[in-house]
């Protein structure tokens, strides 16, 4: 709630999120939309290209966690100590936040959403597997938790190296590359596809959009969701251990 | 002659209020509620050139709203202001090379590089010539003590060595004047007696005009000849420091030392007690009846001894600050 | 002149200094700089392989493009982002006063404070990228229109600083705009696409009042298209108006700040 007001108190900032949420969808969905114009690709590939973008604006709001940023900064300057001392767990603080922002987080993609009215003769066309939806959201619910843990542990790093912050642009970056954040991971070739499928990355982008924009068979959504549940468990055990690790250098050397 | 002239100087701003809880969140983002704020109302004075003023009041008062329009980092609402012949918010180069703006909890120094690169920059800043430089910064570095940390990152400082450090930054051009604003602020005692002695031995050395505000008094006192006090953006009081007693305390204390036990209803008839611990007591007396009151004290009661004091300067702004009737 | 141009090499002098305290830190964003240059071919490669065309590019105009990009992610990100990044942050924590009683110009010292050299990959992943472009051409752009392009550079680094500064100096106009330094750099991340791309509305607002469609186009094109004086002089008369409009608006709200604060 506090978090809501402090978003809302600085009305300049909050235009400013909405700028930078609709930025790039301009330029990629003009340049899916150029394509159609000019002949070079067919209306309906076109359709597809311009949901998958509305898609992964979607899904980033709301399973992308951003708090490694902040919270590295406090690490660094000694500030995340107090938090140490109060009768909750810290994790579980960063997650109850995280997911605080994800439902709020939605109303940045409001104006961005304006630019369906343009695209909407393409976009139209493009069925969407509704009855997928459970798997869909199963796998949302696989990914929150998975980057929500990928961001802890870049964040524990933060105990041992100064220049922890690094790792944010490397997630950044597979999380683009591998993960199919900016285009789709078929864009690229064949052995850059399997080393995606193997990669978390994969859960938090292709296997949800790719849920909605084509079928897939019961027993292959059943594989998906073991395989981004056994991802959550992996990361979830790393990230324990490492906290771990990271409490006792804390305590060891003060803040 | 007049180096900073003040006439009725008015700052006035807007702040705006917001009703508690998101919902009040919701309103402000449509529709603000402004109200004004007087942070300086009136203010009068003038300083003339090697005085070391103190510029004291309680938080809020308008003590460094004032410090930031006489530097020119603020427009007055309204009002006359003239530093060294110059209207401060002009921001004239010919003017900024002559003042400096000390502020106890901003710095300009590059935190991860020793102190000296700053000096050096500043040094390019104020177009200060390499000779002056290095012999102001000699004298700087003897002056405060800190020959062995001058090559050594300014993070790595303890907080007495970065503010000296920032004391030179601010110095490297030799201005005319200094503006003060906290300087000791977060020091410990050691610390805050070197700053003042420092402080002392510049105005000394270069007659150097200074204008400091301070919440310590201590800073006042060993400073201070003359004194401006200023509260809710006027000006209270505008003179020396020990005028303050007779203009605002109509008091003094007689502190006496009692043989025998003695009751405190009993003393009470003698004055305001403001302190009683047998054997001890301190009573506050009007300043008319100071010997009266001594008289019946001696006469009534088992003295052992007996003080007359005036009351500490501090406890009389504390009260002045506090808005209490002295009548 | 002298006096801005010693301040400007203190400047980068200090900033080299403090990037070499932490050499690991330095070391460490080169290869993020690395990382990223690699991805912009990565990407653009991707893109051209499925789709052909970039607009009316082809792939070696796409790299000449992305060359000219990455060439201009060292003032942008090295210069420009370095000494604005924290820029609205110290307006709201009342910290640029510090700035403004220097008997300096202090639109001149808030654009100099703070340089980046972990972007010098960039400078040379932009050169291969351009080689590798011209290569693909398969021609070589004559002497003149390489030193049109390195004018059409300077120009476009300037027009760049004034939106940048635009977006900026609108810090100190409100209570707090802390993520503002922002826009410009997604604006930037933009400019790597042809304006055909976009509608006839978009296209005349992304060359003009927002010219991002300009930024790196115009100096690319140089290297492939035939000489267009007339775009050349409207990019020059943008680059003027731009640095124009931002002293104005940096002195109105300088006025402003000294006015509404406290």
């Amino acid at each position: 709630m506090v978090a809501w007001q402090q978003t809302i108190a600085y009305r300049g900032e909050s235009i400013v999120w909405f700028i930078l949420e609709l930025l790039p969808m301009i330029y990629l969905v003009n340049l899916w939309m150029s394509l159609d114009k000019t002949g070079k690709m067919p209306a309906e590939k076109v359709g597809w290209l311009i949901v998958y973008q509305f898609l992964a604006l979607g899904i980033a709001r709301l399973t992308a966690s951003h708090f490694d940023d902040w919270v590295i900064e406090s690490i660094k300057d000694g500030s995340v100590g107090h938090n140490f001392l109060k009768p909750f767990s810290y994790r579980g603080f960063l997650l109850a936040n995280e997911f605080t922002w994800r439902v709020s987080g939605f109303i940045y993609m409001i104006p961005t959403l304006l630019l369906l009215i343009p695209v909407w003769g393409l976009v139209s066309r493009v069925h969407l597997e509704i009855n997928q939806i459970f798997f869909v959201l199963g796998i949302l619910f696989l990914a929150f938790f998975q980057r929500f843990f990928v961001s802890y542990l870049i964040t524990l790093t933060a105990y041992w190296f100064q220049e922890a912050k690094f790792m944010v642009h490397l997630k950044w970056m597979l999380e683009g590359l591998l993960g199919g954040a900016w285009i789709p991971v078929y864009f690229y070739p064949l052995w850059f596809q399997r080393v995606s499928s193997v990669s978390p990355f994969y859960f938090w982008y292709t296997i949800p959009i790719n849920g909605l924009l084509s079928k897939i068979s019961w027993q292959a959504q059943l594989q998906q969701l073991f395989l981004a549940f056994l991802w959550v468990i992996i990361l979830w055990f790393v990230a324990n251990k490492v906290e771990k690790a990271a409490m006792s250098k804390f305590s060891a050397v003060g803040g | 002659m007049s180096v900073i002239s003040v006439k009725n100087l008015k700052k006035y701003y807007k702040v705006h209020q917001k009703e508690p809880g998101l919902l009040g969140s919701i309103k402000s983002l449509f529709n603000r509620k402004y109200y004004d704020v007087k942070a300086v109302d009136g203010v009068n004075f003038e300083i003339g050139e090697g005085e070391l003023v103190g510029f004291i009041g309680p938080n809020g008062a308008g003590k460094t709203t004032t410090l930031k329009v006489l530097s020119g980092l603020l427009y007055p609402t309204s009002g006359d202001v003239s530093v060294l012949g110059y209207t401060p918010w002009d921001r004239k180069p010919v003017f900024q090379k002559q003042f400096s703006l000390v502020m106890g909890q901003k710095n300009q120094l590059w935190w991860d590089l020793p102190a000296i690169e700053s000096f050096i920059l500043n040094k390019e800043i104020y177009e200060v010539s390499n000779d002056k430089y290095e012999a102001t910064l000699n004298e700087l570095v003897d002056l405060l003590d800190v020959k062995e940390v001058l090559k050594v990152q300014v993070r790595k400082l303890s907080l007495g060595q970065r503010m000296k450090m920032e004391l030179i930054a601010a110095l490297i051009h030799n201005p005319k004047i200094l503006f003060l604003d906290e300087p000791t602020i977060g020091l410990d005692v050691v610390m805050q007696k070197k700053m003042r002695d420092f402080i002392k031995e510049y105005n000394r050395r270069y007659n150097a005009t200074i204008v400091l505000t301070s919440h310590y008094m201590d800073d006042v006192k060993e400073l201070c000849k003359r004194v401006i006090i200023i509260d809710k953006g006027k000006v209270l009081f505008d003179g020396a420091l020990d005028e303050i007693i007779k203009k605002f305390a109509n008091h003094k204390l007689l502190t006496v030392v009692f043989s025998k036990e003695v009751s405190e209803k009993e003393l009470k008839k003698i004055g305001e007690i403001k302190e009683f611990e047998m054997p001890r007591a301190t009573i506050s007396v009007l300043r008319d009846k100071v010997s009266s009151s001594a008289s019946r004290l001696l006469e009534s009661f088992p003295v052992a001894d007996l003080n007359i004091e005036e009351p500490k300067i501090e406890d009389i702004i504390r009260e002045v600050f506090t808005g209490r009737d002295f009548a | 002149m002298i006096k801005s141009l010693k301040i400007i090499f203190k400047y980068l002098q200090l900033s080299w200094m403090q990037g070499m305290e932490y050499r690991t830190n330095f070391i460490v964003w080169t290869l993020v700089d690395v990382g990223w240059t690699a991805i912009d071919l990565v990407f653009f490669q991707a893109l051209i392989s499925n789709i052909k065309m970039i607009g009316n590019w082809n792939l070696a105009q796409a790299l000449i493009v992305i060359g000219t990009f990455r060439l201009l992610v060292f003032p942008v990100w090295g210069w420009m982002f370095a000494s604005f990044n924290t820029l609205p942050k110290q307006i709201s924590e009342g910290k640029l006063e510090m700035m403004i009683i220097k008997p300096v110009d202090s639109q001149f010292m808030v654009s100099v404070r703070q340089f980046s050299f972990s972007v010098l990959p960039s400078l040379i992943g932009g050169t291969i990228f351009l080689l590798l472009g011209v290569r693909e051409l398969g021609y070589v752009p004559s002497f003149l229109n390489f030193i049109f392009f390195l004018g059409l550079l300077i120009v476009s680094v300037a027009l760049m600083y004034g939106i940048y500064f635009i977006s900026i100096a609108l810090a100190l106009f409100t209570e707090r705009l802390n993520n503002i330094a922002h826009v410009f750099v997604a604006l930037y991340d933009a400019s790597r696409f042809p304006k055909e791309i976009y509608g006839i509305i978009l296209q005349r607002i992304l060359t003009t009042i927002l010219p991002v469609a300009l930024f790196i186009v115009v100096p690319s094109e140089v290297l492939f298209r035939p000489a267009n004086w007339m775009s050349w002089l409207w990019f020059l008369i943008l680059a003027v108006a731009f640095n124009v409009l931002a002293r104005k608006i940096w002195l109105s709200g300088l006025r402003r700040y000294s006015s509404a604060s406290s």
